[in-house]
């Protein structure tokens, strides 16, 4: 090796004179450049030969062992770095991420890694050689791919989805008279012109089920099953869009994108009190049909949204709680720690759910497929970082992490006059709960020394045997005086509890920071490797919104709400008109409908996307505007079974010649058993779940989980007012794949799972619902239909659909076992011993776990 | 259709004809999406990627962090030092109370604490140089499970049964017995974005002793069995309509989840019926017995859930949190487990076994050897012991070190991630290419790092 270099010496200092090796370089004297280069040679090259360029060389990367895109093996890979950025700034040794790594300045970056440091005497060499200029004369081997990056700023922009939609024209199609909207006139072109034919209208009362439960949530009645006609549609939809169980349905649609939940989950699953507001303040936007660009403007910037009258200036605050509705790491001890995790939670859910971009990718490197830099993703976590977080207290009485409790937005009538006592008694609690915990802990730590005192009493003698009985006794008398102390703060605490002042209503949100900042980039994402400060601002691959930058003295939230509703934004409408159809129509145009990246499906119908996106943007962001043309269009009303063309060569349905089936999800199928019953409360619960738990003494569910009993988790409410508890959820929404309120979720999952059959066949609840259903059935329906009437009726309830004759057959000989039905299953020794009611109750319950109900056909 | 080209399947005929048959599917977590049902037949990558060693895994869960010098890493130097301060200034240093024996063939160091372990000695394979990243309880155990400790990922669990499926169709492909609820447990079994059906079926409750070891839901007290077969026939026979009038994979699905929750009723109970073992099996796992009771059933059910097929068990102890009262914790925690863990080693290896099941024994760290008092210890993440036997491991063998003292890992380190690549590989899984698909991203279990431990591969 050694014989080597000397040779490589010669041969790279003839060549020095030639080459131009950067501008510190040559500014240096010739003497000075043979020197330098002679250090590299001797003292440089040599290690990144043996210890780097294992991983991280042309070589590397031909044996597929190349590690975090980096090449140490040229100049230009060292300059121009791997993932993680630069490696040499040349003159800026403190600079260079290379000697950073080489000195373990963090263990994720440690290099070489999984080994001691190097010999101090190498890192002084490094810092030595980039500090005179970074001489290094080898070139990159050519033909050698460059290392994988996202897209440049300029591919990122042409990329379809980053174009501002264009209103294209609406096409001609063959048959014009199946067309009733411009929806279907694109889907029949594709169709045409994939030589499909659309499927025949389904059953008019399939199409109310759908529209009733696609609109509303619930099922229709059975008396609206019996009466309904196809001419009637329209005023249908226009009676369901107008009743508030739209806003839950849709409401609670967005609530799977903003991760709603009322505890924190995580390793210390802290009740969110308060979320409770938020929740109801997204279900009112969409009972009143608020313009969804003034619903995310509300939500990102709402406290910077002046109003004048107290009502609206509430709902605004509570707006922002989605900003604060994330899952929190409360053990983290580091705040910087903290502080970017949490932030990184917000872009994942402002990415994702707004904009349908993986945004949070680039935390620790350059996007690897997308047109995000690192320092982008900084720009937006600046704006975030100047922004104070609202959420409240975390688990109270930790020292090391008491730093992550905030207060919260005061709201009410009574907001102002009460919101300084509210929050001095808050502060003063938990000052108060903190002193208490830590002498606990202090007590405690003197108790654990009793075994050791008394172990020592038994085996000493004479002397010692004094000494350890003096010490023993002193350790009780310590005890005692820490027992006295704890008892008087325990005391001091519940007296303050029972004394707290009169409360404003507090709601989780958002709101400026007194000092704005810009962020720094945050090298692999870590804390303690800092790179250079971004100023607060956008996605630049976004660029057509003209938006301006922040400016000084404001955190920059109501720029990024702009930006994010501008209608040159690209993203924002297509992803939620994507979103919304992929509610109506089972699958989105775009079928990530997270991710409108290069990652993500190209649109299946990009006009038609952007048909939809355009106009929806001209109705006024109006959702009940898309909803209602979309339900109204004939492809909405297709039957799911095709045409055997189209299954045989579209079996996938990318081209909508037929309606996709659906699985009817958790709050679907707990609405429609309650209503069957005659149970459900259309109402808003009056107070949220956890008031039966004290909002300033009980924050952690830790501590009383033991009540979150299945029976506290039953409710005869609508599924959407179950408490959303992370980690707990109640037992129907879990089974049945509820969005998991961890982060933001685009699409549910459907599993069929057996453990949703035995719920559905032997749960206590499903069993009582049943026997309620089949109870009221017994006074409902038609009744000079007789027993057949009732299973009509039964039909129409659950179902949604008229039983066909040889069903009716079937079920009257199940129920009526004596009476020898021609059903094979009547009279069977199974039924024997069991009463006709109980059978009744038994086939209301089959209908509740039968494939009818759990799909929507 | 020609249905000897595979490609033109349509799924209906695939689940009619596929070998695994229904089952398979419904557990495998092959039924989820319905995007990826209607036309191709998705089964997640060719699977598993090489020859396995073993095709399933029993997990050991000690919840609390066992101390490491006080079962599998003696520490002479630190009992010679006893009482003196260690590397934390104000902290003695204080050593095992307990002396470890050279047990079996390989003179494996195992403490006195457990003779029944230590004459399994020949089969543990232990690693010493364990560290992880996090000293919280709820963080350490959530990366012990999932990888990570910062957000909601897949327990390791999850990714076995969406690796390999599972082996019988009539019984989940993962099984959590006694599992941790409280400080986010939920989250140690989950499949987060894995299709449902990799998560866990849960058996009692680790945080509420005494709750029974039942699944959820498995029978109707008020209906027999015969009634519930008359009413899933009524019901089966409205849905074969439904499925006539309803073209969709789906209904196939629905209709056969019932047919297989309805042989659950029957097999769950039999598999968790621990009187259809004899005597001598019962006292060999001391499921017989105080004070080994309730975690020798636990063992047991284990291997007769093992046997039934299922991929992935695990079972948790939960007592090993031994800031004080170490003297008395350490001696019950070791009877309550030693008789049990040996007993199934023991079994797997008479059944013929062992070889193909690959049981895990450890904490989410370890303790620290230094203490304001001498009865109690602190977390330690730093360098700790876990040990593995069976499927595919060298036993009698150590892998890596601590310090003298046991601060840390000095030598042989294995990271969490590196535990999880290494036991995926034992499953015949390649952690870099068990990938899943979401929101965009290519996720891993163990995220973007992970080595295989080669040393430690019999």
């Amino acid at each position: 090796m050694i014989l080597n270099l000397n040779c490589a010496l010669r041969f790279a200092v003839l060549f020095a004179v030639h080459t131009a090796f950067g501008t510190a370089f040559l500014r240096a004297s010739e003497a000075d450049n043979a020197e330098r280069l002679r250090f590299f040679e001797s003292r440089i090259r040599p290690v990144l030969v043996e210890r780097c360029e294992g991983c991280h060389s042309a070589d590397a990367q031909q044996k597929g062992k190349l590690k975090a895109g980096f090449f140490a093996d040229s100049r230009k890979g060292l300059l121009e770095g791997g993932d993680s950025g630069p490696a040499v700034v040349a003159g800026k040794p403190a600079e260079s991420l290379l000697l950073r790594a080489m000195q373990h300045e963090s263990k994720d970056i440690a290099m070489p890694p999984k080994e001691e440091k190097l010999p101090k005497s190498v890192l002084d060499d490094f810092a030595r050689w980039i500090a005179d200029g970074a001489v290094d004369p080898r070139e990159a081997v050519a033909g050698i791919a460059a290392k994988k990056r996202g897209l440049s700023l300029e591919q990122g922009r042409a990329f379809w989805s980053m174009r501002p939609p264009l209103r294209p024209a609406v096409p001609a199609v063959g048959d014009a008279g199946w067309a009733l909207s411009a929806v279907d006139r694109f889907l029949l072109a594709a169709m045409e012109r994939e030589g499909l034919k659309p499927a025949g209208e389904a059953p008019a009362e399939a199409v109310l089920r759908r529209v009733y439960l696609d609109v509303t949530g619930l099922a229709p009645a059975a008396e609206a099953v019996a009466s309904f006609r196809m001419e009637d549609l329209e005023a249908e939809v226009d009676r369901l869009l107008k009743s508030d169980a739209f806003g839950e349905r849709w409401g609670r649609h967005w609530l799977d994108v903003a991760r709603y939940a009322e505890s924190n989950g995580k390793d210390r699953n802290v009740i969110f009190h308060h979320a409770w507001r938020y929740r109801d303040y997204v279900f009112d936007a969409f009972a009143s049909d608020m313009p969804f660009d003034v619903f995310l403007r509300e939500q990102v910037a709402g406290d910077l949204l002046a109003s004048a009258q107290p009502e609206r200036r509430d709902a605004l605050r509570v707006a922002t709680g989605f900003l604060a509705l994330g899952s929190k790491a409360y053990e983290e001890t580091k705040p910087e720690v903290f502080r970017m995790d949490v932030i990184d939670e917000q872009i994942e859910v402002l990415g994702r759910g707004v904009l349908g971009l993986s945004v949070a990718c680039a935390r620790c490197h350059d996007h690897k497929f997308e047109a995000i830099p690192t320092a982008d993703y900084y720009a937006l976590a600046g704006v975030l970082r100047s922004t104070a977080l609202l959420y409240g207290y975390g688990p109270r009485g930790i020292k090391a992490t008491a730093f992550h409790h905030t207060e919260l937005h005061a709201v009410g009538a009574e907001a102002d006059g009460r919101e300084a006592q509210g929050l001095a008694y808050l502060r003063r609690l938990d000052e108060e709960m903190l002193a208490m915990h830590t002498s606990r802990s202090d007590r405690y730590r003197v108790q654990r020394r009793v075994p050791d005192a008394k172990r020592k009493l038994e085996t000493a003698a004479g002397d010692e045997k004094t000494q350890a009985e003096c010490e023993l006794e002193a350790l009780n008398r310590e005890i005692d005086e820490w027992h006295a102390k704890v008892g008087a703060l325990e005391k001091s605490v519940t007296q303050l509890q029972d004394s707290a002042p009169p409360m404003p209503g507090w709601a989780m949100g958002a709101r400026e920071r007194e000092q704005p900042e810009d962020c720094r980039i945050h090298i692999r994402g870590e804390t303690a490797l800092l790179g250079d400060k971004v100023p607060r601002g956008f996605l630049r691959v976004l660029d057509a919104p003209r938006v301006s930058a922040p400016g000084p003295g404001r955190s920059g939230r109501l720029e990024l709400a702009e930006w994010l509703t501008h209608r040159d934004n690209p993203l924002t409408a297509r992803v939620y008109v994507n979103r919304v159809w992929s509610h109506l129509f089972g699958r989105g145009l775009v079928t990530t409908p997270d991710d409108f990246g290069v990652t993500g499906a190209a649109p299946s119908h990009p006009e038609l996307l952007d048909h939809l996106a355009v106009e929806f943007m001209d109705h006024g962001w109006s959702t009940k505007w898309l909803v209602r043309s979309l339900v109204l269009s004939r492809a909405y009303r297709m039957d799911s079974v095709g045409t055997a063309g189209s299954r045989e060569r579209d079996p996938d349905n990318r081209w909508v010649a037929r309606m996709r089936p659906r699985a009817a999800d958790a709050e679907v199928i707990h609405d429609s058993m309650l209503a069957a019953a005659g149970l459900l409360d259309r109402s808003r619960p009056k107070e949220p779940f956890f008031a039966a738990f004290h909002a300033y003494r009980d924050e952690e569910l830790f501590s009383f989980k033991p009540f979150v009993t299945k029976a506290k988790l039953l409710s005869n409410h609508r599924a959407v007012y179950l408490p959303v508890i992370r980690g707990v959820l109640p037992e129907v929404l879990e089974l049945f794949e509820f969005a998991s309120p961890d982060r933001p979720v685009a699409e549910r999952n459907s599993s069929i799972l057996p453990t949703q059959a035995l719920y559905l066949m032997n749960n206590p609840r499903v069993t009582e619902l049943a026997v309620a259903t089949a109870r009221r059935s017994a006074g409902a329906g038609d009744r000079s239909g007789g027993s057949a009437g009732r299973v009509t009726w039964l039909f129409r309830t659950v179902l949604g659909r008229t039983p066909r004759a040889h069903e009716v057959e079937r079920v009257l000989g199940f129920v009526d076992a004596q009476t020898g039905g021609s059903g094979q299953g009547g009279g069977s020794d199974a039924t024997v011993g069991q009463g006709v009611e109980e059978r009744w109750a038994d086939f209301c319950q089959m209908l509740f776990a039968s494939v009818e109900h759990r799909l929507i056909r | 259709m020609d249905t000897s080209q595979p490609l033109n399947f349509s799924r209906r005929q695939w689940l009619r004809t596929a070998p695994a048959g229904f089952g398979y599917l419904a557990w495998a977590g092959l039924a989820s999406r319905e995007g990826a049902l209607a036309a191709t037949v998705p089964v997640p990558q060719p699977l598993p990627h090489f020859a396995p060693r073993a095709k399933r895994v029993i997990f050991l869960c000690m919840r609390g962090g066992p101390s490491q010098m006080e079962t599998f890493d003696p520490k002479p130097e630190l009992i010679k030092r006893q009482g003196q301060t260690g590397k934390r200034g104000h902290l003695k240093l204080f050593g095992s109370r307990w002396g470890f024996r050279k047990c079996g063939n390989s003179g494996l160091d195992v403490v006195e604490l457990l003779p029944e372990i230590g004459k399994q000695a020949d089969k543990l394979c232990v690693l010493r140089g364990m560290h992880t990243d996090n000293e919280n309880h709820a963080q350490a155990l959530e990366q012990m499970h999932t990888g990570s400790f910062q957000f909601v990922r897949p327990s390791f669990g999850a990714w076995t049964v969406y690796g390999l499926g599972t082996e019988n169709g009539n019984l989940p492909g993962f099984i959590s017995i006694n599992p941790l609820t409280a400080l986010g447990g939920s989250r140690y079994y989950s499949s987060a974005f894995l299709p449902a059906s990799c998560s866990a079926v849960t058996l009692g409750n680790a945080n509420q002793p005494g709750a029974p070891l039942v699944v959820g839901d498995l029978s109707n007290a008020n209906r027999s069995r015969a009634a519930q077969r008359a009413r899933i026939d009524l019901m089966q026979e409205l849905n074969r309509g439904a499925a006539d009038s309803l073209e969709d994979a789906r209904v196939d699905g629905l209709i056969e989840s019932y047919e297989l929750a309805f042989r659950m009723q029957d097999q769950v109970p039999e598999v968790m019926d621990l009187t259809r073992e004899s005597k001598a099996t019962l006292a060999l796992y001391g499921a017989d017995r105080s004070p080994t009771e309730s975690f020798g059933k636990q063992c047991l059910m284990a291997r007769r859930f093992a046997e039934a097929g299922v991929r992935f068990i695990e079972i948790t102890h939960v007592e090993w949190d031994l800031h004080g009262g170490l003297a008395g914790g350490m001696a019950r925690n070791c009877a309550q487990i030693d008789r049990p863990v040996a007993g199934l080693l023991q079994d797997l290896e008479q059944r013929g076994m062992l070889e193909e099941t690959l049981v895990v024994w450890g904490g989410e760290f370890g303790r620290t050897p230094d203490d304001p008092t001498t009865d109690g210890r602190g977390h330690n993440n730093l360098g700790y012991s876990m040990w593995l036997a069976g499927g595919g491991v060298r036993g009698g063998f150590v892998h890596g070190a601590t310090d003298n003292l046991g601060y840390e890992a000095v030598e042989g380190k294995v990271h969490i991630h590196d535990l999880h690549a290494t036991l995926l590989h034992l499953l015949g899984l390649d952690h870099e290419r068990l990938t899943y698909r979401y929101g965009g991203r290519d996720y891993r279990l163990t995220d973007v790092k992970g080595n295989v431990v080669r040393e430690v591969l019999a």
